[in-house]
């Protein structure tokens, strides 16, 4: 019973099914399904709102219907057919609200072109304005940088005036300095210090030399500080100079009345040597004049008839000023000897308050008494020459 | 008597419907003949090719529709023909709407450039301005400078 009854379920659902598939309307034809998507745009409100397309929007419509009418009755040949001329329509008005649309886009862009042309030419003009401000202030600046050009130059002409003038300024003070220091050496050489005062001559030849450099770079350079130290380094020598002219003037004047007193010996012998031809010795200690046979034997006056030796021998003291006198007495070479030295000693005496009765101051004067131990006669019969003085011009030392 | 004259009538109506059959086929040549030149010229204002393929679907209804004719299958040359027709109208207003979209899009085009050129304007009105700004402040401080005695100081 339940089996039959199963079955008989079966059988009508499977009846319906196939009922319902056969009575199920057949599947939209595409162009239709194209012109519904294209009804549903949102382009066709606005289409709608257009009095120039509503006529093919109608028309449109009344393919639509007829393509749906036809749908209906699953004429879809007559579907697609209507279809395609709906689409048509509707594209028809649809090409009316764009130029419509574009038409009113033109409107605005030229609208807006023209508004940005207004603001472009005012744009223009102030920039035009602007630019000849700008050339105006770019040509009144190069004025004004010509004018701080010329000052500038100006300016540093004057300086390089004032520079030039100081660097001649320095050039003749280093020069004056070193014509100073070369004179300070010439009278240095004078002094012989470069044989007197070597350290402090050489240490002025080295600055001077240094000095005469200096300034031959400062002047090729322009360098004042070249010429300052120039001049520097000749007063160093100039110092350098006079130090050693000082330290060597001393042994230079030494020198030099050395000299003198040598070349006044010389003198003073060859004058001894004319008056006393024969009787006069040059030895170290000074000139010795032998003035023999002054004295008579054992007797300290002096015998009148030689006086006139010791006058010439007076002549010779007042001539050479200088020389210190030394009177030696002497006595024969016999008799005591104790008596002999007092005797001439005595004698020595005698000529030499001769000499100081005669202005001769007396610090110039000495004597001694020698005695008979030294004749300067050894022959027997000149043995009374020896009483006698040896006047001695002591040289100087 | 009665049979003839039904089979006159028969073939009366048979010559008349073939005479009205024969006319629609030429209409239509008719037809065709103009249609192919609308589209011809519409083709040839279409500069832009807005509609080429709209245009070209036209060519082959048209073909379609002299097929037809040609085969006599009027009523199938006659939905072609309205279908060409339809869309001869649809094409002119495509050609049209494309024109002035064209039209539209290089005034626009032209509006922005002229914006822009208003914009780069505006720019150079303003750097030279700043030029003018500059300059000035430059040329007081050159006047302060040539005012300045020289021997009391003050340098370029």
């Amino acid at each position: 019973m339940t089996t039959r009854l199963n079955a008989l379920l079966m059988g009508t659902l499977v009846f319906a099914i196939v009922g319902s598939l056969a009575c199920a309307p057949p599947p939209k034809p595409k162009e239709m399904v194209e012109f519904e998507a294209l009804r549903a745009s949102k382009y066709t409100k606005r289409i709608q709102e257009l009095e120039e397309a509503k006529k093919l929007l109608a028309e449109s419509e009344q393919f639509y219907v007829i393509a749906l009418e036809a749908y209906d009755d699953e004429e879809l040949e007559r579907v697609e057919e209507y279809s395609i001329l709906g689409m048509m329509k509707y594209r028809g008005a649809e090409s009316i609200a764009k130029k419509k649309d574009a038409k009113a886009r033109v409107g605005a862009a030229n609208d807006k072109f023209t508004r940005f042309q207004k603001i472009r030419n005012d744009h223009n003009t102030r920039r035009e304005l602007l630019d000849k401000a700008v050339a105006s202030l770019a040509r009144e600046k190069d004025l004004l940088n010509q004018q701080i050009d010329r000052r500038f130059e100006d300016e540093t002409a004057a300086a390089r005036a004032e520079r030039e003038k100081a660097l001649a300024s320095l050039i003749k003070q280093a020069s004056d300095e070193i014509t100073k220091a070369e004179l300070a050496q010439k009278d240095a050489e004078g002094m012989l210090a470069p044989k007197h005062a070597a350290g402090p001559y050489n240490r002025g030849t080295n600055n001077l030399q240094a000095a005469k450099k200096f300034l031959d770079l400062g002047t090729k350079e322009s360098a004042p500080n070249k010429l300052e130290t120039a001049a520097n380094y000749a007063r160093d020598a100039q110092r350098d100079f006079n130090k050693a002219k000082e330290e060597a003037s001393a042994m230079f004047n030494k020198e030099q009345e050395t000299l003198a007193t040598g070349k006044m010996n010389d003198e003073l012998v060859e004058d001894a040597q004319k008056i006393f031809p024969g009787m006069v010795k040059e030895e170290g200690r000074g000139c010795v004049i032998i003035v023999d046979s002054l004295f008579k034997p054992k007797k300290a006056a002096v015998d009148t008839n030689r006086l006139y030796l010791l006058e010439n021998v007076l002549t010779m003291v007042k001539k050479y000023p200088s020389y210190k006198v030394l009177v030696e007495g002497h006595t024969q070479p016999r008799g005591n000897s104790a008596k002999n030295i007092a005797l001439s000693q005595t004698r020595a005496q005698v000529v030499r308050d001769y000499f100081f009765e005669r202005n001769i101051p007396v610090e110039r004067l000495l004597t001694v008494g020698k005695g008979g131990d030294y004749p300067a006669f050894t022959d027997r019969k000149e043995r009374k020459r020896n009483d006698r003085v040896n006047i001695v011009f002591l040289f100087p030392r | 008597m009665k049979h003839a004259i039904s089979t006159l009538c028969v073939a009366a109506l048979l010559l008349t419907g073939a005479a009205a059959s024969a006319d629609d086929l030429g209409k239509m040549r008719d037809k065709v003949e103009v249609y192919t030149l609308k589209l011809a010229d519409l083709e040839k204002s279409d500069k832009e090719q807005t509609a080429l393929k709209d245009i070209k679907l036209t060519e082959r209804w048209l073909s379609e529709a002299q097929a037809q004719i040609a085969k006599e299958e009027e009523d199938v040359a006659k939905r072609y023909l309205r279908r060409v027709e339809v869309s001869l109208e649809m094409i002119a207003l495509v050609i049209d709407a494309g024109k002035s979209e064209k039209s539209a899009y290089e005034r626009e085009s032209a509006a922005i450039a002229m914006e822009k050129e208003a914009n780069e304007a505006q720019v150079l009105v303003t750097q030279t301005e700043t030029k003018e700004k500059k300059l000035n402040q430059e040329l007081g401080e050159l006047r302060k400078t040539l005012t300045v005695d020289p021997k009391k100081g003050g340098s370029k």
